[in-house]
C-alpha cells in the first residue's frame, strides 16, 4: 500500500498535488463525523506539494501525507495537546521528528486530536470533543493518539506520528485496525514533544501497513543532540525485512487472563501463523499483568504532575481572566483550563511525591519495575519475541467507561510493560470480531525493531483491513 | 472551593476525586503483592526526571513560584 503509493509518486504516475487533493477531499467528506483533526492547513499542504514537484531530490517519504499528533511541535500549526490550556499556543520551532520527515519529502496536512495531554485510553478526554472510531462511529478509537490512528484508518492521511507513554500508539492502532509501533526508548528524539512522563515517552509511527511503519522509523530514528536520552545505537534498514524461520516466539497464558474470548482466539491464530512460517513457539512464564500494570501509574503520576507545573495559565498563549493574588490566580486558571483526567493525575502525582510518602509509592514502583525487568529479560534470553493481545477487549462504546477511571486504566494492562522496560512493541491488526478489529502485540528486545517488523510482515498478509 | 496542587477544585470535584482515590489506590496496592517476595533493592534511576525523595527547599524565587510544589502549599483530602 505505502510502498506502491511511493512508487507511483516517485515515477510521476501521481503528482504530490493530485495526491494531496485526494486526501483533502477525504478529510472534507469524513472528518466532520470522526473528529480526527484539531487543526488542518490545506493551503500550506498544497503549497508544499508544489514545492516538492520542483525539487529534484525525491526523499524517502516523497509526497506522502502525514498527520501529526497535537503534542508534537510543528511550526505554522498551533499545538494544543487537546487542552484549553494550550488552545492558543503556536510553537516557534519544529520537533526533531518533524524536521526529519520534512527533509525526506513529507507533507503535513494537520494536527490530530488526542486525549488531553495524552491522559486517556479512549480519545474521549480531548477539550475539542471526542474522536470517533472510523470502523464504528458509536465506539471509541482508543487513545491517547486517537486522531492519529483514526486518520490513518479512515484514509485521511497516509501515515501519522504519535507518542506512546503507556500504550498510546498501540491501543488506538488496535481499536482502529491499523499498525502502530512504539520504538525502543531513546531510539527516536523527543525534542518538541510535550511530555507526559519523561522516563517513558517515545514518538513512533502509525501506518496502514508494515512498510509504512518501517520507512517512517528509518527516517525519524537516530541520535539527536537536542535530546540527551537518544541512543548512539547503530540503526537498521528497517524496511529490509528478514526471514523469521527459527525465530523463537514466546507466549504466556498469564497475558490472556481477563481478555475477551475473541481477542484470545485471534492471538492464538497469529501464533499458529508464525509457526507455519517457521518460527518456534515457546510457552513461557510471566507475571500476571493485572498485578504489575499499576506500577506504571505510580511512575507516571508524579512525573506527569511535575511536567504540568510549567502550565500556570499565563505562559503559552493564554491570558488570565482572573484577578487576585498570584498563587490564587494560578490555581483558578489551572482549575478552569485543565480537564478532569489531567486534574486527577496532577492530584495523585502530587500526593505520591509528597515528603511524607518518601520511600513508599515511588520506591515501590521502582522495585516493581526492577522485578519486572528481571523476569522479562530472563524470558528474552529464551525467546526473541513475546506475543500477546494489545488490549484485552474490543473497542467499547463512547461514554461507557469515561466515568470509571479504574476500568479505563485497565485498557493499558498489556501495553505499559514495554514502556516500563524501554523495549519496542507494535500492534498488528490481525483479526475481526464482527465488524470490530482485534490487535495483536509483538514485543521484542531493545533495538530489535527490525525483527519485530519482519514478524509483523508475516502476519500482514492476513490482516482484514 | 479548595486549592490543592495549585488547582482550584470545587466541592463536587473534591468529593469525586476523594472517592476515586480509594479505588485507584486500592488498584495501586496490587504492586505491593507483586514485590512482596522480591528481596533485591530498588533500582532507582538517578537520571529519571522525577526524584521525589529529594524535596529540599530552594532559595531561588523563580523555583518557588513556578517550580515544583512545596509541601507547605499542599492540602490533602482527609480520607486520602
Amino acid at each position: 500500500m505505502i510502498e506502491e503509493l511511493l512508487r507511483k509518486l516517485r515515477s510521476g504516475e501521481i503528482t504530490p498535488t493530485e495526491h494531496v487533493e485526494t486526501i483533502i477531499e477525504a478529510i472534507e467528506e469524513k472528518d466532520e463525523k470522526i473528529n480526527a483533526f484539531i487543526s488542518t492547513d490545506f493551503e500550506a499542504a498544497r503549497k508544499r506539494a508544489k514545492e516538492l514537484e520542483k525539487d529534484e531530490k525525491k526523499g524517502k517519504l516523497y509526497g506522502l501525507v502525514f498527520a501529526v499528533k497535537d503534542n508534537i511541535a510543528v511550526k505554522g500549526f498551533r499545538m494544543t495537546c487537546a487542552s484549553k490550556m494550550l488552545a492558543n499556543y503556536h510553537p516557534p520551532y519544529n520537533a526533531t521528528v518533524v524536521e526529519r520527515i520534512l527533509r525526506e519529502g513529507a507533507i503535513i496536512i494537520g494536527k490530530t486530536n488526542m486525549d488531553e495531554f495524552a491522559c486517556g485510553s479512549s480519545g474521549e478526554t480531548s477539550a475539542f470533543g471526542p474522536t470517533r472510531n472510523p470502523r464504528d462511529l458509536e465506539r471509541v478509537p482508543g487513545g491517547s493518539s486517537s486522531g492519529s490512528a483514526a486518520a490513518v484508518a479512515a484514509g485521511l492521511a497516509d501515515l501519522s506520528l504519535a507518542s506512546d507513554t503507556g500504550g498510546s500508539i498501540r491501543n488506538p492502532a488496535s481499536f482502529c485496525g491499523v499498525f502502530g509501533l512504539k520504538p525502543t526508548y531513546g531510539l527516536v528524539s523527543r525534542y518538541g514533544l510535550a511530555d507526559l512522563a519523561m522516563s517513558l515517552d517515545v514518538i513512533g509511527p502509525i501506518a496502514p501497513d508494515v512498510y509504512g511503519l518501517a520507512i517512517t522509523l528509518e527516517v525519524i530514528a537516530g541520535k539527536d543532540p537536542k535530546d540527551v536520552r537518544t541512543s548512539h545505537a547503530k540503526l537498521d534498514v528497517y524496511s529490509s525485512f528478514i526471514p523469521i524461520e527459527h525465530v523463537r516466539v514466546g507466549y504466556s497464558e498469564s497475558l490472556f487472563e481477563g481478555a475477551e474470548n475473541g481477542v484470545v482466539k485471534w492471538t492464538k491464530r497469529a501464533l499458529d501463523r508464525l509457526e507455519k512460517e517457521g518460527a518456534e513457539i515457546v510457552e513461557v512464564t510471566l507475571p500476571s499483568p493485572w498485578d504489575t500494570f499499576p506500577a506504571y501509574y505510580l511512575v507516571m503520576y508524579p512525573e506527569f504532575a511535575s511536567a504540568m507545573q510549567k502550565f500556570d495559565g499565563l505562559k503559552y498563549g493564554n491570558v488570565w481572566e482572573e484577578n487576585g493574588d498570584l498563587y490564587g490566580v494560578i490555581a483558578k486558571e489551572r482549575g478552569k483550563l485543565f480537564g478532569r483526567e489531567v486534574k486527577r493525575r496532577i492530584l495523585f502525582g502530587t500526593l505520591i511525591s509528597m515528603k511524607e510518602y518518601v520511600g513508599k509509592w515511588y520506591t515501590l514502583a521502582k522495585r516493581a519495575v526492577a522485578k519486572l525487568r528481571h523476569e522479562y529479560f530472563r524470558v528474552f534470553e529464551e525467546v526473541d519475541i513475546i506475543v500477546s493481545p494489545t488490549v484485552p477487549y474490543l473497542p467499547f462504546k463512547l461514554g461507557e467507561r469515561i466515568n470509571d477511571p479504574v476500568a479505563m486504566y485497565m485498557s493499558d494492562a498489556l501495553t505499559v510493560t514495554a514502556n516500563l522496560l524501554g523495549v519496542p512493541a507494535l500492534n498488528v491488526p490481525y483479526g475481526k470480531e464482527g465488524h470490530l478489529p482485534v490487535g495483536i502485540q509483538l514485543m521484542g528486545r531493545k533495538f530489535e525493531e527490525r525483527l519485530l517488523l519482519s514478524a509483523a510482515k508475516v502476519l500482514e498478509g492476513e490482516c482484514p483491513w | 472551593m479548595a486549592e490543592i496542587a495549585r488547582l482550584a477544585l470545587t466541592e463536587d470535584e473534591l468529593q469525586r476525586f476523594s472517592k476515586e482515590a480509594e479505588e485507584i489506590f486500592k488498584l495501586l496496592e496490587r504492586v505491593k503483592n507483586y514485590v512482596k517476595d522480591w528481596e533485591k533493592e530498588a533500582e532507582i534511576d538517578e537520571t529519571a526526571s522525577v526524584r521525589p525523595d529529594k524535596t529540599e527547599e530552594h532559595d531561588y524565587p523563580i523555583l518557588k513560584t513556578f517550580g515544583r510544589i512545596k509541601e507547605r502549599y499542599l492540602v490533602v483530602p482527609r480520607n486520602l
